[in-house]
């Protein structure tokens, strides 16, 4: 089966029972891998009655098919299960080596269910799979589970995926880490949606993965070889010569605070200040000064990871420095602007293993709620809150993760925080998921990329403001130019942006930055056979965006009660880049509705949609 | 008076007038420190502009100490060049591209330390606002 292995390895922590199962060609051919293949089979398996941290929920680490070919920015995987912080489908994608080194292993997914009755990890090789007992991890951080793995197994070439204290305490955005022992390798973090809760749920503490340099390693067939190479190498040429590669490299994802915060794109104490000095929280800040080294992730020729061996008085001991949205969830967000303690910050929530732009966001808004005399200092437990405090701010992470004195509550979430002093509509989160730091009031597309993603407000369904405020248009997948601020003939470009995200987290590619469309259709090609090019293939993406709007429809959601912005950005600030500028989102959610194909009152795609896109079986 | 026509000695100068006189260019970019070549390219598809053209402009500190049309591109070694066609940057100069934007996005080409410009986007914005202040003509 070209491009993938052609095998899912199941395991029941229940019954202890390990099988390998073919994997399903129609399901592949329509929905490729990654998120797409995923929620393809998970659709099958989950209805409305599953509760996300019972043993009925499966949680589904898979492969795309140009993982492990050598293809550039292709090292990722998708981790997938229905959420416990939304109720819905829940999606989560990550770096490092673990996806390819799965591959190698010899399976294209992982499909976990049931419970196990002791915590446990599972030791993945081509020689087999044995689930093993894991009490000498209880209690570790992501890293060190990681680390005391590769240890204890004596295989230094051992990928690991783990959760860390947040994970085993259920909290509702805790993440799953991935790492190996290269020295260059960047953390993979899974980190929306609580994935790692999931996993916890299970009793499940790490998988551990050996494929590579392996006497068995698997080896992906690819259909055309020397065709495949032809368009590796001309990606490989793209993604060298291009700006933005050099820009990640030299950068990272938080070099773009400062032109971002100058567009008003970063949000501040609590998304109700528009000016702040974004140059203190800035990846260029932290190229000046603190920066050690560059992390990179499996055939990415970028580097964005930043390691930091030591950022003033705190020593990092994995040295992984933070990125774009940590620094802004606990800088800006709080009025906090000291980069040494914020890449401590962001260092300790991936070690516990909370997702830092729900924690950020979370405490952000235990702070605003205090602030406003709403949440009384009682309710704190002796928590710090005040802007611009980060020692109270760790010291909240770590509650968190322990879901020890007020950490407990914040442990819920935003939405849960807001809602238990009546004032949840104050929360800024959609659908229960914390909002991402980009500001919708600065890129008005991304009121309706919040509103429609399939998981939430991620900033990733898709990161439209990326073309609204840096002006990456596809045009060969019709994305134009538009304005950031432009209400009208713009969803257009939003829903097939979205779709080109979409196909991007099936296959599974890395955003920053992407080979051209037409090498990444002939690679994909080359790969598998399919008969795929720039004209057709954002029906793929389509088809599987479709496919999670059902199953979230399955799941209870309402889409004319939860597509909604937050009251907070209703509000125009009157100063910094976003110029006053309100989101119309009724205005464009109904042209989004029209481009789509979805009925306004059901939130459903149209009988005609579903036929067209092959989806109609699923709802007769 | 004719109009100074980008890109050209004539064109240079008045933007080397405009920075200096800018408030908003001498606050903003007050930390920069390094000289440029403006490399603007012909478009593949247009006689416009039939050789590449090289700007120099020595900028330092909130102001532009030196700025010409290179005749010699070997004379200078500046700290930084930025290069794109004639199109892209007719875009940048009329402000419908912001060159921050330009070069995260891959229309401009920067050799030079990346950390100085993603740091210095206010001096990168006050620069193309003076350049709108220029009333000029374009070549195509």
């Amino acid at each position: 089966m070209n491009g993938y292995i052609g095998r899912l390895l199941f395991v029941d922590l229940t019954t202890r029972a390990v099988t390998a199962q073919e994997l399903n060609r129609d399901y592949a051919a329509q929905f490729l891998g990654g998120s797409g293949l995923a929620a393809r089979y998970i659709y099958d398996w989950i209805d409305a009655g599953v509760d996300p941290l019972g043993p009925e929920n499966p949680l589904v680490f898979m492969n795309g098919p140009l993982d492990g070919t050598g293809a550039p920015s292709s090292g990722r995987f998708a981790v997938c299960a229905r959420s416990p912080q939304t109720g819905l489908w829940g999606e989560a994608i990550a770096g490092n080596f673990f996806g390819p080194e799965l591959k190698f292993a010899g399976y294209d997914g992982l499909v976990v269910r049931g419970r196990a009755d002791a915590w446990c990890y599972l030791h993945i090789t081509p020689d087999g799979v044995e689930i093993r007992d894991a009490d000498f991890l209880r209690g570790m951080t992501t890293f060190d589970a990681g680390d005391a793995l590769r240890a204890a197994l004596n295989d230094e070439g051992l990928v690991t995926a783990c959760i860390g204290p947040a994970g085993e305490n259920l909290v509702q955005y805790a993440l799953i880490l991935a790492t190996s022992a290269r020295p260059a390798a960047k953390k993979g973090i899974a980190g929306r949606c609580g994935m790692g809760a999931v996993m916890g749920s299970k009793n499940l503490k790490a998988v551990a993965v050996r494929g590579s340099k392996h006497p068995r390693s698997f080896k992906v067939p690819l259909h055309d070889a020397a065709r495949f190479r032809q368009a590796m190498l001309r990606a490989q040429k793209f993604l060298s010569d291009d700006m933005s590669t050099e820009v990640f490299r030299a950068v990272g994802t938080s070099g773009t605070m400062d032109f971002l915060g100058l567009l008003g794109d970063v949000p501040v104490k609590y998304w109700t200040q528009g000016q702040f000095d974004y140059s203190k929280i800035s990846g260029n800040l932290i190229a000046e000064t603190i920066l050690t080294g560059r992390g990179t992730c499996h055939a990415c020729m970028v580097a964005c990871g930043r390691k930091i061996q030591k950022a003033g008085p705190y020593v990092l001991p994995h040295a992984e420095g933070p990125e774009y949205e940590t620094l802004a969830a606990f800088g800006s967000l709080m009025l906090t602007d000291d980069i040494n303690i914020l890449s401590h910050i962001g260092a300790q929530c991936d070690a516990l293993g909370v997702d830092s732009i729900s924690a950020g966001s979370t405490i952000a808004f235990a702070i605003y709620l205090h602030d406003l005399g709403i949440l009384p200092d009682a309710a704190g437990q002796g928590a710090r809150l005040a802007w611009g405090d980060p020692e109270g701010a760790l010291a909240l992470v770590e509650q968190i993760a322990r879901r020890q004195a007020f950490g407990a509550v914040l442990a819920e979430g935003a939405q849960a925080l807001g809602a238990r002093y009546g004032v949840e509509g104050l929360a800024v989160q959609v659908n229960g998921m914390e909002m991402a730091m980009h500001d919708p009031r600065a890129a008005s597309g991304m009121a309706v990329s919040y509103a429609t993603s399939p998981i939430g407000a991620s900033h990733n369904y898709s990161d439209f403001f990326m073309v609204e405020t840096s002006g990456r248009p596809i045009y060969e997948l019709g994305i134009e130019t538009v304005d950031r601020f432009q209400t009208h003939d713009k969803m257009r470009s939003l829903a097939r942006h979205q779709d080109w995200r979409t196909i991007n987290n099936a296959l599974v590619l890395c955003f920053f930055p992407n080979p051209p469309v037409q090498e990444m259709c002939e690679m994909l090609a080359a790969a598998t056979g399919y008969d795929v090019a720039p004209e057709n293939i954002l029906t793929y993406g389509e088809r599987i965006w479709n496919l999670k709007r059902l199953l979230n429809l399955k799941l209870g959601y309402c889409a004319r009660r939860v597509e909604k912005l937050p009251e907070l950005l209703l509000r125009p600030l009157s100063e910094g880049g976003t110029e006053g500028n309100v989101p119309d989102l009724d205005v464009m959610l109904r042209e989004y509705y029209q481009v789509r194909g979805w009925d306004w009152e059901t939130g459903s795609p149209t009988c005609e949609k579903l036929e067209e896109l092959g989806l109609a079986n699923l709802v007769r | 008076m004719s109009k100074p026509v980008f890109p050209s000695q004539e064109w240079v100068k008045a933007l080397e007038v405009e920075l200096n006189r800018s408030a908003a260019y001498n606050e903003a970019g007050k930390n920069w420190e390094g000289d440029f070549y403006f490399v603007i390219e012909p478009d593949k598809d247009t006689a416009a502009l039939p050789e590449p053209v090289y700007l120099y402009m020595d900028l330092w500190h909130g102001a532009c100490r030196d700025a010409y049309l290179v005749t010699d591109k070997d004379a200078q070694k500046p700290a930084f060049v930025m290069s794109a066609t004639y199109s892209k940057w007719k875009r940048v100069v009329t402000k419908q591209l912001d060159p921050i934007q330009g070069l995260m996005t891959g229309q401009l080409k920067l050799k030079g330390n990346m950390v100085m410009v993603m740091k210095n986007v206010k001096a990168a914005q006050e620069m193309v606002n003076a350049c709108t202040r220029i009333d000029a003509e374009f070549l195509s």
